[in-house]
């Protein structure tokens, strides 16, 4: 009787895995993932600066970004396009390149990495994080990644996200943003430790060693208060 | 790469994700939480199993429950929960569906209509294989029951006094 059941179930499925809302599309692969899977990332959180933690950060806040950190903006730009083209979003802002300026610089045995933020069209900000030492590229851009965090603020306040890139295979970028009034974040790692960071113009920066695994985020205002946290999902 | 596994998983499960979700909430936001689902997958791909499907399943499950409570934060309403899909072609088994819980509902719509073994149920819920089980039969015979009910109550002939 009940295995009837399951059988009278599946076939009121209002989005049948055999019918026609649910044929797997022809597999259409992309044209390069390299851009959409920039921006993707990007819209995960924002800003950061690693285990060697933010030294020196006021004097690179507001520096003028150099052209081709502003190029990279541009491409951000043409990426978000692409971006809602290919369905991934269907809504991205648009970065005032002309703006982009420094915001956290943190110093690593590979040398600085730092985030960059250009103000965009939605009211927020857009973002770009890369290796200072890195060569530019061929077409006058920077390597690195970058996106524009969510207008909306999330439940918890804070967005987050980590990634490692190849040239830099022994340091995980872990970035965020903290959408109310916040001085710094305490990042608590899997196992237990803790690493506190500056909020900068709502962003944090960090370069942990790879293989860390951030549990929890916590955001303090400057009299100390916990104004925010955001766990792994 | 990353960038290489990333692809192989988003091509092979992006319409199983988005039927997932499709079925659990209205299309208003299906796009959003697909969307989300497969960014978080991009963030954890170190972390995402060989089998990554009861994996992006529950990552569009939590994504959808945090979905719902915004929802429920900026509108005051329950729009999702009323506007998500039920049984559709068989009113009387919809009614039943219905009235049980999420809890149970849930579970059933995975192997139901995911076509998940309890195995994979149980990674869906974040429960071990022995409470999905349990989990799984108690929703079944709960919403037998419901339904035996519903189906025994037929019209009664007028009684006729002469």
């Amino acid at each position: 009787m009940t295995d009837d059941l399951i059988t009278r179930l599946a076939a009121a499925n209002p989005v049948p895995r055999n019918g026609t809302l649910h044929v797997l599309e022809p597999v259409r692969m992309r044209r390069s993932w390299r851009p959409v899977l920039a921006v993707a990332v990007a819209v995960v959180a924002l800003a950061g600066a690693g285990v060697a933690i933010a030294a020196g950060f006021g004097a690179f806040e507001g520096t003028p970004a150099p052209p081709d950190v502003s190029t990279s903006f541009t491409q951000l730009n043409s990426m978000a396009d692409q971006a809602i083209q290919e369905g991934i979003s269907t809504r991205w802002p648009q970065a005032d390149a002309s703006k982009a300026h420094g915001v956290i610089e943190v110093q690593t045995t590979d040398g600085p990495e730092d985030l960059w933020a250009a103000p965009n069209d939605q009211g927020g900000q857009c973002y770009f994080i890369d290796w200072a030492n890195d060569p530019p590229e061929q077409d006058g851009s920077k390597y690195g990644f970058g996106g524009c965090p969510p207008s909306q603020e999330p439940t918890s306040n804070i967005n987050w996200g980590d990634v490692w890139i190849v040239g830099h295979p022994d340091f995980m970028t872990f970035w965020g943003t903290v959408y109310v009034a916040a001085t710094t974040v305490q990042v608590t790692l899997d196992d237990g430790s803790t690493v506190a960071l500056p909020v900068v113009e709502h962003m944090f920066l960090a370069s942990l060693p790879r293989g860390d695994k951030v549990g929890k985020v916590t955001a303090f205002d400057a009299s100390g208060n916990q104004v925010a946290e955001s766990s792994t999902p | 790469m990353t960038q290489q596994r990333f692809e192989q998983i988003y091509a092979e499960h992006r319409e199983a994700v988005r039927a997932y979700v499709r079925r659990r909430a209205p299309d208003v936001v299906v796009d959003d939480v697909v969307s989300e689902t497969f960014l978080v997958c991009l963030r954890r791909i170190d972390q995402v199993p060989l089998e990554p499907l009861p994996w992006l399943y529950s990552v569009a499950w939590k994504t959808l429950a945090n979905e719902r409570r915004k929802q429920a934060r900026v509108a005051n309403n329950h729009a999702l929960s009323v506007a998500a899909p039920g049984p559709v072609g068989d009113g009387v088994l919809a009614k039943a569906f219905n009235a049980l819980s999420e809890r149970d509902r849930e579970v059933l719509r995975l192997v139901a209509w995911e076509g998940l073994s309890l195995t994979d149920a149980a990674t869906v819920l974040g429960c071990s294989g022995v409470a999905c089980r349990v989990r799984y039969h108690r929703a079944k015979s709960r919403l037998a029951s419901r339904l035996e009910a519903a189906e025994s109550i037929k019209p009664q002939p007028k009684e006729v006094t002469r």
